[in-house]
């Protein structure tokens, strides 16, 4: 792009030399300045409109700079010098003549100061843009515990983390990733806790990388992940500082990407899915039960549409009498057979779902209208569909989103379980079941098992998996916790 | 390579298509395509060698109100149990389904001309379900105790299985379902039993009743047991879950029904003098529910004592008698003894068992007791008494 890969001396050239790198791009400010009493002080600044805290740019560069007094000690001492020992008040300078990294750095929100005769420029760093403020996050809320979510600025998602974990123990490398939009990404680890092998592994993963934009954490997460074909997540996400500090301190890794609030943790394990913060701060009966709940929907989101087709076509035998013979009567001149009325319905509730994400907050409204009462009510009682099937989508959608997170993998397992049983009854439905167990153990994140720890039975193994057992149960951390050491024991 | 390798995928796809397209849809049926059988009667035929078979339907096309399913009857009659069934659906229009089909009766001819062949399709077949409750109509078909509906909307047979479950607090019936029913039928050791049914009046409503039981030889019945003897009968049988026991009535002292909560017959065989003998013990736990007259004195020690004795008096002497009636009306061992001594002493089963019936007849039978009232209920005096002392 560039065939020019300095400044030149002069100030008029180099203001020309950016006007042709952003040729009709008027958000790149120049200030020219001149020194009211030496002549040879003149120079410019060049900053980007938005990315600069203009309050630093006039009253912490340009006023000193015009206020300064030369005095007898100051003669003989070169322009540039005294810049960067006294007169500009802002922390970060850097001197520097390679003009790719004036450009980055410009375009991070730095500010550029060119003297007259020189061919350096000095890097100012006045970044101060426009960010959200940190606020609860939307996908992860909850009653009790840290109100806190991620933000899509870096720095103060940094900063959230480290303000929970105050240790020097906690190491964060940064690199650059996306080759036009120099996005900065960056992991965080508690180093005494972190398998070097995993470690090791993320940081050749992300070295390899070669992308060209990186916009979202979403992206790098399918694109560092293990390379099989599965609906599961093998990458965490949360949004969570205190998520993923604990996470951290059980010796897993944060990613975090410039411009996306969300935060990528490995390994990640089948388990996880189901541990939620608010288990962790609330009584451990609650806790325990909410996440038995969680479980419990999960079976019901992929089983309840294949167990009642199932009922329903092939096992009737295994209803009690009362519930075969309430659904023969609903099911009374339904035109669908009950495998299409299932996967018909189960479209319509993902279809209003998707609508329902999607759509502006002012008309929301209509969706639920036309969910509940055309798509419910009306469709029951113009015998389009039966009440029964109604009820199994209503828990089906419900249950799933008590595990939103799992959404992708719950749908696509749903409409598998349900097409075997739709063929085989109760006997597919199972095979199904089996088939995906299988899945699941062979399942692997950053080479820890996926569902590792599950289907053992020792003590330390299955204190926080189907319960959370209570904080004074758990030795106080003498010893390491259970995921980090299973993790450290299977990476070894 | 890749041409290869995308033959190979395409192949895969193929056939797992294929595969699944071939499974087609096995046992493939919809809830609402089906009729379903709450209840079946069996009586002979009017020709000779034909079977008469009428079944209970509910289809659930009573509407949206389950609770108003309604029931209809088709009768029909062919040369073979399953001639008939199938027949069944000139008349239904469906095929029958039969996996919740809750009882069969059976008429009298049928079980006194030797009911195996009858249940041999039921029981066989893979449709129908061997725990259905089994019972014999004690009027002179089957299917009169079937059509009737006593005035109901819901199906009979519901409420004969209703019925049949709550035998456990009432004990005037034996509870079968037809795999006991096969079961015993093929035991030397002990004779099978199955409930009566019969059809009483209330205001112009006739309903069925379960009460009393039939006594078989093998799978030919030869007559009733009334029902006031058949809790005796039970309670050889070791088959008692509740049930009451009654001293004295309205106008006779004491007045007293005892709740059964729990009982435990022990039935031991014992040699005496080269000739087998049985021994039956009772244990009896009750509790004292309703005391009509006064002056019964329940709460002392002494009183409860002789309360327990009168109850421990009467249920030996009516065992006894259906012993006897058993004995020597039936010579059917229907309370097992036999198997009994088939398990405790294997040995001299075998020299028994040829002709046990008979052996049967002249056992020797002794019965012992034991009642215990653990408690008078939650009242402790009874009302009337309340009343003098005010």
């Amino acid at each position: 792009m560039l065939n020019q890969e300095s400044l030149y001396p002069s100030i008029n050239d180099n203001i020309e030399l950016f006007m042709r790198i952003f040729p009709g791009d008027s958000t790149i400010k120049f200030r020219k300045f001149q020194h009211p009493l030496v002549k040879s002080f003149s120079g410019c600044l060049i900053h980007i409109e938005g990315m600069v805290s203009t309050e630093t740019l006039s009253n912490h560069i340009l006023r000193p700079i015009l206020h300064f007094r030369t005095s007898e000690e100051t003669r003989d001492i070169p322009f540039m010098e005294l810049l960067m020992e006294g007169i500009i008040e802002v922390s970060e300078l850097k001197l520097s003549g390679d003009l790719n990294e004036i450009l980055n750095e410009l375009l991070n929100g730095s500010t550029l100061l060119l003297l007259e005769g020189k061919e350096q420029a000095l890097l100012i760093g006045t970044q101060g843009w426009q960010s959200r403020a940190v606020m609860e996050p939307g996908t992860e809320k909850s009653v009790i515990g840290p109100r806190e979510g991620f933000t899509e600025s870096l720095i103060t998602n940094l900063s959230l983390i480290r303000r929970r974990v105050k240790s020097p123990d906690l190491k964060i490398e940064f690199m650059e990733l996306g080759e036009t939009t120099h996005t900065a990404v960056c992991l965080c680890y508690v180093e005494s806790s972190v398998s070097p092998k995993i470690l090791q592994e993320l940081t050749k993963r992300l070295k390899r990388l070669k992308i060209n934009a990186l916009i979202d954490s979403g992206q790098l997460q399918e694109m560092i992940r293990d390379q099989t074909l599965t609906p599961f997540e093998t990458v965490g996400n949360t949004e969570r500082p205190d998520a993923v500090a604990g996470k951290i301190l059980e010796g897993r890794i944060a990613v975090l990407v410039d411009g996306s609030p969300f935060v990528l943790t490995v390994p990640f394990l089948f388990i996880e899915y189901f541990q939620v913060s608010e288990d962790y701060y609330s009584n451990y009966f609650f806790g325990s039960f909410n996440r038995l709940m969680r479980f419990l929907g999960e079976f019901l989101a992929v089983s309840v549409p294949a167990i009642y087709v199932a009922l329903v076509t092939y096992n009737q035998e295994m209803m009690p009498t009362a519930l075969l013979l309430s659904i023969a009567a609903a099911r009374n001149s339904v035109p669908l057979p009950t495998v299409a009325e299932c996967f018909v319905m189960l479209l319509v509730f993902e279809i209003l779902r998707e609508a329902g994400t999607r759509i502006p907050t002012s008309i929301g409204q209509a969706v639920s209208i036309v969910g509940a009462l055309v798509l419910g009510q009306a469709a029951v009682d113009a015998r389009v569909v039966s009440a029964p099937m109604v009820i199994v989508v209503g828990i089906t959608g419900i249950t799933t989103l008590l595990n939103v997170k799992m959404k992708a993998a719950s749908i696509s397992t749903r409409f598998l379980l349900l097409s075997l049983s739709s063929f085989m009854g109760l006997y597919g439905y199972l095979f199904g079941i089996i088939g995906l167990v299988i899945h699941l153990m062979g399942l692997r994140s950053f080479g820890v098992p996926y569902m590792l720890t599950v289907g053992s039975i020792k003590e330390t193994d299955i204190k926080d998996t189907l319960f959370r057992s209570p904080w004074w149960g758990t030795k106080l951390r003498t010893h390491r916790t259970q995921a980090e050491r299973r993790i450290r024991k299977v990476t070894r | 390579m890749l041409i290869s390798l995308q033959v190979k995928r395409l192949a895969v796809i193929l056939c797992s298509l294929m595969v699944l397209s071939l499974t087609g849809c096995w046992n493939y049926r919809e809830v609402e395509k089906v009729t379903t059988v709450a209840g079946i009667a069996i009586d002979k035929g009017d020709k000779d060698g034909e079977i008469q078979l009428t079944v209970e339907v509910v289809d659930g096309s009573g509407g949206e109100d389950v609770l108003n399913v309604g029931s209809n009857r088709i009768t029909l009659t062919g040369k073979t149990m399953f001639d008939v069934v199938r027949k069944m659906i000139t008349q239904s229009g469906r095929r029958l389904y039969w996996a919740h089909a809750k009882s069969i009766i059976l008429s009298q001819d049928i079980a006194r001309e030797g009911s195996a062949r009858i249940i041999d399709w039921y029981v066989r077949d893979t449709e129908t379900r061997a725990d259905i409750h089994i019972l014999v109509s004690g009027e002179k078909t089957a299917e009169a105790v079937l059509r009737n509906d006593g005035g109901l909307n819901a199906p009979l047979s519901f409420k004969i299985d209703e019925m049949l479950k709550n035998e456990k607090s009432l004990s005037n019936a034996p509870v079968m379902e037809i795999f006991d029913f096969a079961d015993t039928v093929n035991t030397p050791g002990i004779s099978s039993v199955l409930p009566m049914i019969y059809l009483t009046e209330h205001d112009k409503h006739t309903t069925a009743s379960v009460q009393g039981m039939a006594v078989f030889d093998r799978d030919r019945m030869l007559g009733t047991i009334h029902a006031d003897d058949t809790k005796y009968a039970l309670f050889l049988r070791d088959e008692i879950k509740g049930g009451i026991l009654t001293l004295g009535d309205y106008n006779h002292p004491p007045g007293i029904s005892l709740e059964i909560f729990k009982n435990k017959t022990k039935v031991k065989p014992v040699l005496v003098d080269g000739q087998i003998e049985i021994r039956v013990k009772t244990q009896t736990v009750t509790v004292l529910d309703e005391a009509q007259f006064n002056g019964v004195d329940y709460i002392a020690p002494k009183g409860r004592e002789e309360i327990e004795k009168l109850a421990e008096d009467m249920l030996v002497k009516k065992m006894e008698n259906v012993i006897h009636i058993a004995q020597t009306q039936y010579h059917q061992d229907i309370f097992g003894f036999g198997d009994r001594i088939h398990k405790k002493m294997p040995k001299l089963w075998k020299t028994l068992v040829a002709d046990w019936d008979e052996r049967f007849s002249k056992l020797k039978v002794t019965v012992e007791s034991d009642v215990v009232i653990r408690g008078t209920a939650s009242t402790k005096k009874p009302l009337k008494m309340e009343e003098e002392d005010e």
